[in-house]
């Protein structure tokens, strides 16, 4: 399955990286012309690493998490980059390749677990599903036994099995959608808001099963939110999205040192505990349409800081302390710290 | 069992329902569909015996006696399989004119619309499954182009083309009169042979629909989660495309199959008559150009039971396949 290819020399040293993403772009066709929700995205996802992956409704994160899944709904296109999963380029693989190497080595929480099972069939027939797809001569008593561990390792009933999903809770079927998504050890993990439709007690109590989970096997996992304090709490990287781009990679999560503008906000718009003030400022504006993309970078309408060069040109990515930062602020010397 | 008895309870409210509305209707008309008989009888120069006469007034009231007595007499005849004497093949019953015309029509429309709810389904799976190819586009333009032309147009090109102009098939009819003692299945192949054309009308005509309708459905499960998901986990396009998608896309099909199944044995009007297939359809046209009371009352109690009982049966199927409506009761 692993191939060598001549043409890129870095593959070598992707071997084993649990996820590469190398200038991914995506659109979606509509009547009014192609709608690039992922652009231009470059990321890293490393061994034993909860990455963040932040940003408003529509920035496009569900749309970069299918696209590393490879499975991107009617309408949407892979139009340039790749996607490397353990060193294998997902898009150069045949369908039947695919196929087995999905779930086995990277799997996917879906955001919406309330529909992310077939209302005529139980649960039990969802994980026999899974795992003979798989492995089609499965014993059944081996099956069995699976179906166990992994509904123990949610804390479900395995009792429940036998449950239809109208039957259970929204809670249930989160934890149930988390098992099956665990039923093969994947190293690699998308988990898209898996929490987001939940209480905040049960959100807590999922959460920290992923923890210990995340913790014992080392798995890689890329948490995809909109709550910003949530993520904080979880991950030990965040890339921020904003309009299909990635505009900022940081591993400080604190509101000093140096952020992009943007992330900025993001941080305001949350209360910090312990201050006296609270005091919770949203972001100005709305977020960009996808079919008219403002020129230059796509946050510059809605930047305090932004100036003339913003409007015209797109920043690139520089590192600037521990953070990716795609902002002018940090490309021009003279300017950093305008704000 | 809690859903089946439910049901069944349902059945028989609403089976009581149809019979007695069917009682009171003619009470209401005004005239009297009565007199309506007797005149057609005076005017053939054959009066009624007081038999009939009798029969005649228990249907439709004539007598005088209290509304609920009639009733009890209306519904006793009908356990006893009595609908009433056909003023049009006097001096046969309603039930034994039913009885004749029954087998042909279950066997020509039911037939047809059973294959054309199979093979519809069977293409809009497929049709879904291949979405946005040219077959699919194919396929859904021509059906909507068939399923356009009227009824009894389709017919009558097909009587034209294949029946006069190549004459591969019979025009009419649904059996050459044999004479007595011809082997069953020579018998059986002349009654198929004639069935081609009335058939294929019916298929025509019906099966766009079908293969529209479960085309759309399907290509609105393939965008649910769940299909998503199991494609993420794995599962194969086979078992995908139906326990998944078309699984779920056939539920809301099947009020549309019961309300079908149970309208064939109105019989395929148009077609029996273009035909002349000796059906329900053809004794319902009959009735009403002979003004036969009984005849028509007969077919339209048929027509309303046959159309309660396939959907009580599609309404436990439904059950089997949506664990939702088995519980929700
Ligand atoms: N099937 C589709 N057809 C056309 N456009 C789509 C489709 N799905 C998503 N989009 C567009 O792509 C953009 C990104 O959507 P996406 O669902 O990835 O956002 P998101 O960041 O996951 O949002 P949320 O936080 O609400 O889940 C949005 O502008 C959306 O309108
Ligand atoms: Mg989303």
């Amino acid at each position: 399955m692993i191939q060598k290819s001549p043409e890129s020399p870095a593959y070598d040293e992707h071997i084993g990286v649990p996820l590469v993403l190398d200038h991914v772009s995506v659109s979606f066709s509509t009547p009014s012309g192609p709608a690039r929700a992922v652009n231009d995205v470059s990321l890293t996802l490393n061994q034993g690493e909860i990455l963040g992956l932040v940003g408003e409704s529509g920035s496009g994160k569900s749309t970069l998490a299918f696209t590393i899944m490879g499975l991107l709904p009617d309408g949407a296109q892979f139009d340039s980059g790749s996607v490397r999963v353990l060193g294998s380029d997902l898009y150069g693989m045949n369908p039947e390749t695919l196929r087995t190497f999905r779930w086995k080595r990277i799997a996917m929480v879906f955001q919406s677990a309330m529909n992310a099972l077939n209302p005529v069939m139980t649960v039990e027939a969802h994980i026999m599903d899974t795992l003979q797809s798989h492995n089609p001569g499965i014993r059944p008593e081996d099956a069995r036994r699976r179906m166990n561990e992994i509904l123990d390792l949610v804390k479900i009933d395995p009792r429940r099995a036998r449950s239809f999903p109208h039957e259970l809770s929204g809670g249930m079927k989160q934890r149930i959608v988390l098992a099956i998504a665990m039923i093969f050890n994947p190293p690699v993990l998308l988990m898209d808001e898996p929490t987001t439709a939940l209480d905040v007690v049960v959100q807590r109590s999922i959460l920290d099963q992923v923890r210990e989970i995340q913790a014992e096997r080392q798995m890689a996992i890329l948490f995809i939110s909109h709550d910003f304090s949530l993520v904080r709490s979880l991950a030990h990287r965040v890339a921020i999205m904003y309009a299909g781009r990635i505009v900022e990679i940081t591993g400080s999560l604190e509101r000093s040192g140096p952020h992009h503008p943007y992330t900025e906000g993001l941080m305001r718009a949350i209360p910090e505990l312990g201050e006296d003030d609270v005091k919770i400022v949203g972001i100005p504006g709305n977020p960009p349409d996808l079919l008219h993309l403002p020129e230059g970078c796509p946050f510059h309408p809605r930047c305090p800081v932004a100036f003339n060069r913003c409007k015209v040109e797109a920043p690139p990515m520089v590192q600037v302390n521990d953070a990716l930062i795609a902002c002018h602020q940090y490309t021009e010397p003279g300017k950093e710290g305008l704000a | 069992m809690r859903f089946f008895l439910n049901r069944i309870g349902f059945l028989l409210l609403s089976v009581w329902a149809a019979i007695t509305v069917n009682f009171l209707i003619p009470r209401m008309m005004p005239g009297s569909p009565v007199d309506a008989i007797l005149a057609h009888f005076q005017s053939e120069g054959a009066p009624l015996g007081p038999n009939a006469l009798h029969a005649l007034e228990q249907q439709f009231g004539l007598s005088h006696a209290p509304l609920w007595t009639q009733y009890f007499g209306y519904v006793n005849n009908l356990f006893h399989g009595q609908l009433g004497t056909s003023i049009t093949y006097y001096p046969l019953t309603v039930t034994e004119v039913i009885g004749r015309s029954l087998p042909w029509t279950l066997g020509l429309a039911g037939t047809a619309t059973i294959i054309s709810v199979l093979l519809g389904t069977f293409l809009g799976i497929y049709a879904a499954w291949h979405r946005g190819t040219r077959i699919d586009a194919t396929l859904t333009t021509v059906t909507m182009f068939t399923s356009a032309i009227p009824y009894f147009w389709i017919a009558l090109i097909l009587v034209y083309l294949f029946g006069f102009e190549l004459n591969w098939f019979p025009q009419l009819h649904a059996f050459t009169t044999l004479s007595n003692g011809v082997p069953w299945w020579r018998f059986s192949a002349d009654v198929l042979y004639h069935a081609v054309l009335p058939g294929a009308t019916i298929v025509i005509s019906a099966i766009g629909g079908w293969l529209v309708g479960m085309r759309n459905n399907m290509v609105q499960t393939l965008g649910e989660d769940y299909v998503t998901f199991a494609r993420a986990r794995g599962v194969r396009d086979r078992r995908l495309m139906v326990f998944y998608a078309a699984r779920n896309a056939i539920l809301p099909n099947l009020t549309g199959f019961a309300m079908a199944i149970g309208f064939v044995v109105g019989g395929a009007l148009l077609t029996e008559v273009v035909f002349s297939y000796p059906g329900i359809g053809m004794q319902l046209l009959t009735a009403v150009e002979n003004e036969d009371y009984p005849l028509m009352q007969g077919i339209f109690l048929i027509i309303a039971l046959a159309v309660l009982l396939a959907n009580f049966l599609v309404e436990l199927i439904y059950g089997l396949l949506d664990p939702r409506v088995r519980q929700g009761e």
